[in-house]
């Protein structure tokens, strides 16, 4: 009787193990899967793609609408194509008064300035009454300019001429028909602040695209990091090279998508403050960076003075392919990135 | 759109695959192959809807790789329906039993397909498919899928309405390339002839994107320029 009844408590006990154990089984949850969610919208007159890794569709898609909103609004800041954003009143009062901004918009000119100062002038943001007569902002037909008016409104750059009051965040451009360009900082400040959005709301691993200007964060999955094509300045559709990317960012200045051919010449966007021509050292530079603002106006720079001119070259991890499409860059680059280069 | 008509454009839009232009083959299996699936949602109820296939992907213990998921939107009246594309076959879950399209029919049952439906979003999820074949064109204005054309068609200066103005596409010889834009740059006519899956031709100003349905031919995540 002893016997039975202990054989009835472990069987009884062995069923309420098993019961147990099915019940805690079928209340865990599945391991959750992973979404590789893609948006696209028209921002900053270029296409921005938003790529990210997560768990939850919608959750993602409502940081992508964050980060989306965020960079409209700063299009609606900084554009100068618009003419009710803040840079376009900046440019408006233009030797007549100065123009009170939002603290964001006076502390991106001023970055800018700083930029400017910084590379002598190679890169400078009162570069606007150049883009303007080239014709490469607006409607404008792209034309190659009389001297004359080259002259004049090379007269009109000039960082040197900008007034920043800290106190009240006024800009001041001290002669009329001024005009600052954030062309070559303003999208990528736009990616980082985009960046930062989707970080806030929950996305780690994500790619950001701006017009090919690029923010790559965390990895794709747990064994790969994200890759990363580079064009080819000169075969379209092919790439020039492909590479790992995390926690970085990556602008490139090139020749080969805004430009027109003048009598069997090409002259593209990219002008050089010091000359008013297109600059001619270079086919495309690629910067690596930590943030998208810092390549995207080192790019710039890099392309305008090309790298056996740049003073500063040491600074920043690039890749030149030069007027001739020979390909050169740091062994540092070489040692942190995995660059595979296409033949 | 007729729900078979609905099946094989969805399965040919997205996943690149091999489906015969005439009745697809049905499979009758219990699981579904994880490596090589395509599953589209074609709704007019995009936040219930993006609910309902995540639980559906957990259901179908599709968790194994990253899932890609996509969208965009039709105009015009549609036919909302659920299709699952396992390899190469359509999972037919109305007329099947076992636990794959029982999973679909519940799903179906709760979005209440497939019915017709007004200016829908396609919602697409799938697994990685390295070497699809480039068969299809697809053309978006904006979010939106405008056309969808065959890679094999042989098409001179058709015109695609952009926001400003069009943009002429040329399709030949397996090629997509742009012969002239209402846009000042004409950086879509200077990229050339596209034909690998992945790559596209974009006119900002007309918000036009002309694409090679695939999965990327470079294997990269995101292009540099």
């Amino acid at each position: 009787m002893r016997l039975a009844s202990t054989r009835w408590h472990s069987r009884a006990a062995f069923i309420a193990i098993c019961l147990g154990l099915t019940s805690w089984l079928s209340a865990q949850p599945q391991s959750a899967p992973l979404f590789e969610v893609k948006a696209s919208k028209y921002l900053l007159g270029t296409k921005v793609d938003f790529s990210g890794m997560h768990n939850s569709i919608n959750d993602c898609k409502l940081a992508f609408y964050h980060g989306f909103q965020e960079m409209a609004r700063l299009e609606e800041l900084l554009s100068s194509q618009r003419s009710d954003s803040e840079i376009s009143r900046i440019n408006q009062g233009a030797g007549k008064h100065p123009v009170k901004v939002e603290l964001e918009t006076f502390a991106i000119v001023k970055r800018a300035i700083e930029y400017s100062y910084y590379f002598g002038g190679d890169f400078d943001v009162t570069i606007g009454p150049l883009i303007q007569l080239w014709g490469f902002n607006g409607e404008g037909e792209i034309s190659l300019p009389e001297r004359q008016a080259l002259k004049d409104a090379l007269n009109l750059v000039g960082f040197r001429e900008v007034a920043l009051n800290d106190a009240d965040t006024t800009v001041f451009l001290e002669r009329q028909g001024m005009k600052l360009d954030l062309g070559g900082i303003a999208k990528g400040y736009a990616i980082d602040r985009a960046a930062s959005i989707l970080q806030e709301n929950g996305v780690r691993n994500f790619i950001i695209n701006a017009g090919g200007d690029i923010y790559a964060c965390g990895a794709k999955t747990g064994e790969r990091k994200w890759t990363v094509g580079l064009q080819h300045p000169r075969k379209p559709g092919e790439l020039l090279a492909t590479f790992e990317a995390q926690d970085m960012a990556v602008a490139t200045s090139g020749d080969y998508e805004r430009y027109k051919f003048i009598d069997g010449k090409r002259y593209h966007h990219i002008i050089d403050p010091r000359t008013g021509m297109p600059s001619d050292r270079n086919q495309s530079v690629t910067v690596f960076s930590a943030t998208a603002e810092q390549a995207d106006v080192w790019a710039t720079y890099l392309f305008i003075v090309g790298k056996h001119c740049a003073l500063k070259c040491n600074e920043i991890d690039a890749l030149f392919v030069s007027a001739t499409g020979t390909i050169d860059c740091s062994s540092k680059l070489r040692r942190k990135f995995v660059v595979d280069f296409f033949e | 759109m007729k729900r078979r008509d609905f099946l094989r454009n969805m399965a040919a839009i997205g996943s690149g695959a091999a489906l015969a232009k005439t009745a697809p083959s049905l499979l009758f299996g219990e699981g579904v192959n994880a490596t090589n699936l395509h599953l589209s949602l074609l709704t007019d109820q995009p936040a219930t809807a993006i609910v309902e296939l995540e639980s559906l992907v957990q259901r179908l213990n599709l968790t194994q790789q990253p899932l890609e998921f996509s969208e965009y939107r039709l105009t015009g009246r549609h036919m909302s329906d659920l299709l699952l594309v396992d390899g190469s076959q359509i999972i037919d879950y109305k007329n099947l039993n076992g636990v794959t399209p029982s999973l679909l029919q519940t799903a179906a049952k709760r979005l209440r397909l497939p019915r017709p439906v007004d200016n829908p979003t396609v919602f697409s999820i799938a697994t990685k498919r390295p070497g699809a074949k480039a068969q299809h064109v697809n053309i978006y204005r904006g979010n939106t899928l405008v056309e969808k054309l065959a890679l094999a068609t042989e098409l001179e200066s058709h015109p695609l309405p952009g926001m400003r103005g069009e943009v002429v596409l040329n399709v030949s010889g397996g090629q997509a390339s742009v012969s002239d834009a209402t846009c000042k740059h004409q950086t879509c006519v200077k990229l050339g002839k596209i034909s690998k899956p992945g790559q596209s031709l974009v006119c900002i100003p007309n918000q036009i994107r002309i694409a090679i349905a695939g999965e990327n031919a470079f294997g990269i995540d995101t292009l540099a320029f």
